[in-house]
């Protein structure tokens, strides 16, 4: 082959590979900054804007019980809730963390504590590579549980933003999304159907209590209470939650710390977008009954 | 083993390199050993089926070449013919036929205890099985001699690239580019490499995403509504379409690196303006092996109206059944054989006639009558596609009955939201480039320039990291 051929290949491949690398890192932070410009949640952390007087902690459950704007509404208190759908709790003391670090540390951190007995998702870790320009802590875990998500995320910038996190965001562009909950109700006759193949019983995880007393830890440095907190089932589900009283037992003797046990709190069906989840009227129910047992403080306090 | 998974990466990178420095006779064999590998990769028991298609054909074509005798040819054939169909109906057909059997039987009154197998269907049998037929068939048609060279007959049946979802190539194709070392060239590198993500992109990007909104509808689809159920209908069209054609163009686009060419298996089968249209872009090497070896075989159109309409029928109920042993790949061959003769029926009656002066207005109205009639045929192709889908009629029907109730448009009411936009967006994409490759040739040069192939292959990259779904799905066509 004619030399000169050859070199002016070798140039094609350099430059096509220089482009697609100079590309994928503008284009990242392209991606980066349109992500936090947004009112969700976690860019919303990571930017200091979610300044608190409580913070609420947890999964699809914490997201769906602590209203903010209910809880706003009862306590005259700023509140946050940086939980989320299948928030895998290894990644919640990453997320507790990067608050501290961001903000100043809130009074009361509320945390709803039927996370540890459920298993990661597949894949719901990595949902947070959108974070992880933010957080080395998130990188870490990242890297720790799934090097292959990790050196794909290093070799291309742009692949850290695929992910649910960065689509949902694009839906919060201009309001913020501490106002999300499930809307609707229960479908009763279905719930009264649920057998106990249904109700998958809580594990006894050891990895998801030392996240946990990581973040009660953490939080004891700054000097913020926490409150461990299991919130409410819909009945016909909490009866075949057979295991929850046992289990809420060792997990207090593990953490050595009291749980608030709400699981029987709101009766009232109507109240639940789903068996596991309130819905915004039973959202603002539980905010006034946890206000009156005096677990969310006032104003006053 | 997967085109989209790391140990399809790896057996490629090692390969690649092997290959090209390798020639002749060892290049030939380290092709077959490596389509062995591949296909062997699910489950290696597979490979003997694959062996023993390769086997009879091979022998059956030797032993044409020698038979002078029109009854002794015909035994030859009918043996290839049971051997390469008995193996599909055994491993695909079988379990099908016993449980209606069964069921018609109960019906009547009368117990048949026919055993069932549940065997286990192996990857695209009903591929290569169709490609070493058709050798056979050629070769006993004198249309092709027959292959003397084992390792070469080998590699034409198991060429990994298009072994396991087509496009299903022909002997007289394919054998005379094994009969030669291929020449890796530049071109086809940078040809073939673009063809794989361009494929990567479609199966990935488009196919992976919008799965999973349309496996959530196919699991419930009446609590969807008739809005939610269009758009996802339409969705399933296109997953259908970018996983099948991804996988071809990766097939295509592996087999130009290697320098061999494999025949197109798409042309934008959603700008057909007519029925007949889209089955010439759609599964085109499917399509013309039907036609090749069942329809024209059959009679063609070459016997009379109804001889045609019957021919129609019977290819397309057949190409349906090809899919798999489900009444719902029966109907829905039957309704596209329908369509199809229905189209044959009417066409002379709906031909656009311009009564205008003008011809500016004549070209609209022509341009206006074409966009309708592609409009129409992508909306029942759409239709269609839910019979596509293994699953009870009776579940087609309620999807029906969801589409036809036009009773909620608030987007409000759209479930799973972020995949459907999503899934949207990347479908919108698809259907762009589509539109625009549609004219390709007349594109300005600058198109064609290096730089722009090197955007478009950045951009191919760029988007498969930001928007591929990396779940390792199967493709699609490998359950056929």
């Amino acid at each position: 082959m004619h030399p000169g051929k050859t070199r002016a290949r070798i140039a094609i491949v350099g430059l096509f590979l220089t482009v697609l690398f100079l590309g994928d890192r503008l284009m990242a932070r392209a991606v980066d900054a349109v992500f936090m410009r947004t009112k969700f949640r976690y860019p919303m952390l990571y930017a200091g804007e979610l300044p608190a007087d409580i913070v609420f902690l947890g999964n699809s459950r914490a997201l769906h019980m602590f209203h903010c704007p209910a809880v706003r509404e009862t306590t005259g208190l700023r509140a946050a809730n940086i939980g989320f759908n299948g928030l895998p709790t290894i990644a919640m003391a990453p997320l507790w963390h990067d608050y501290l670090e961001h903000h100043a540390p809130p009074a009361l951190l509320v945390l709803e504590v039927s996370c540890v007995g459920r298993e990661d998702e597949d894949g719901a870790l990595e949902r947070f590579t959108t974070c992880m320009r933010h957080s080395d802590e998130i990188a870490s875990q990242i890297a720790r549980r799934n090097r292959l998500v990790y050196s794909a995320s290093q070799l291309s910038h742009l692949y850290r933003y695929n992910s649910e996190l960065t689509w949902r965001s694009l839906f919060f562009l201009r309001n913020s999304d501490q106002d999300w909950i499930m809307e609707g109700q229960v479908d009763r006759s279905e719930a009264e159907e649920l057998t106990d193949a249904d109700v998958p019983s809580l594990l006894r995880s050891a990895d998801n209590v030392a996240a946990f007393q990581r973040i009660i830890d953490g939080a004891a440095a700054h000097g913020v209470e926490v409150r461990l907190v299991h919130a409410p089932y819909l009945t016909e589900y909490r009866r075949h939650l057979h295991d929850a009283p046992t289990w809420t037992n060792w997990l207090q003797s593990e953490l050595e710390h009291p749980i608030l046990d709400y699981t029987d709190a709101i009766v009232d069906p109507t109240s639940f977008a789903d068996p596991i989840h309130l819905n915004a009227g039973g959202a603002r129910q539980l905010a006034i009954r946890m206000a009156r047992d005096g677990v969310l403080p006032s104003q006053d306090d | 083993m997967v085109f989209n998974s790391i140990p399809f990466l790896v057996f490629f990178t090692i390969f690649f390199p092997l290959y090209a420095l390798s020639k002749g006779r060892l290049r030939l064999m380290l092709c077959s050993i490596a389509s062995y590998v591949f296909y062997g990769w699910w489950d290696y028991r597979f490979t003997t089926l694959l062996l023993w298609s390769t086997m009879v054909d091979y022998v059956v074509g030797r032993l044409l070449e020698g038979a002078r005798q029109p009854k002794m040819r015909r035994a030859l054939l009918w043996c290839s013919v049971v051997s390469n169909l008995g193996v599909l109906a055994v491993f695909k057909y079988f379990d099908f036929f016993a449980e209606n059997v069964q069921r018609v039987a109960a019906q009547l009154g009368v117990t048949v205890d026919w055993p069932t197998l549940h065997l286990v269907l192996p990857v695209g049998i009903s591929f290569y099985t169709f490609q070493t037929l058709s050798y056979t068939i050629d070769v006993y048609r004198q249309r092709l001699p027959a292959e003397r060279d084992l390792w070469r007959f080998a590699t034409f049946v198991a060429f990994f690239p298009q072994l396991v979802a087509g496009p299903i190539v022909r002997a007289h194709d394919f054998l005379p580019q094994l009969a030669r070392d291929r020449e890796i060239t530049w071109d086809g590198i940078v040809e073939g490499f673009g063809l794989v993500l361009l494929g990567f992109f479609k199966k990935v990007v488009v196919a992976d995403s919008v799965a999973i909104v349309v496996d959530h509808f196919f699991g419930a689809p009446q609590t969807y509504t008739s809005l939610n159920a269009m758009i996802v209908v339409v969705l399933y069209a296109f997953q259908i379409y970018g996983d099948f054609s991804g996988y071809s163009d990766i097939a295509i686009g592996l087999g130009r690196m290697m320098g061999f060419a494999l025949p197109r298996n798409f042309q934008f089968p959603y700008f057909a303006n007519s029925f007949s249209e889209f089955w010439r872009r759609w599964h085109i090497s499917l399509s013309t092996w039907l036609r090749d070896y069942l329809y024209i075989p059959l009679g063609g159109n070459r016997s009379g109206t109804v001889a045609t309409y019957r021919n129609l029928m019977l290819t397309m109920v057949l190409g349906g059944l090809w899919h798999g042993a489900h009444w719902t790949f029966i109907l829905w061959g039957t309704i596209h054989g329908i369509l199809l003769t229905l189209q044959r029926w009417a066409t002379p009656r709906t031909e656009f006639k311009s009564s205008s002066q003008s011809s500016a207005a004549a070209f609209l109205g022509s341009a206006l009558f074409q966009l309708g009639r592609m409009a129409i045929v992508f909306v029942i192709v759409c239709l269609t596609w839910v019979m596509f889908r293994r699953h009870p009629v009776g579940d087609s029907l309620i999807i029906y009955a969801r589409i036809a109730s036009l009773d909620d448009f608030s987007p409000g009411a759209l479930q799973d939201r972020i995949p459907l936009v999503k899934g949207c967006a990347l479908v919108s994409i698809l259907f762009i480039g589509e539109a625009v490759s549609q004219h390709a040739n007349h594109l300005p040069c600058v198109w064609h320039h290096p730089l722009a192939k090197i955007m478009a292959y950045a951009c191919l990259l760029w988007s498969i990291a930001l928007f591929g779904t990396f779940a390792g799905n199967a493709f699609i066509y490998f359950q056929f």
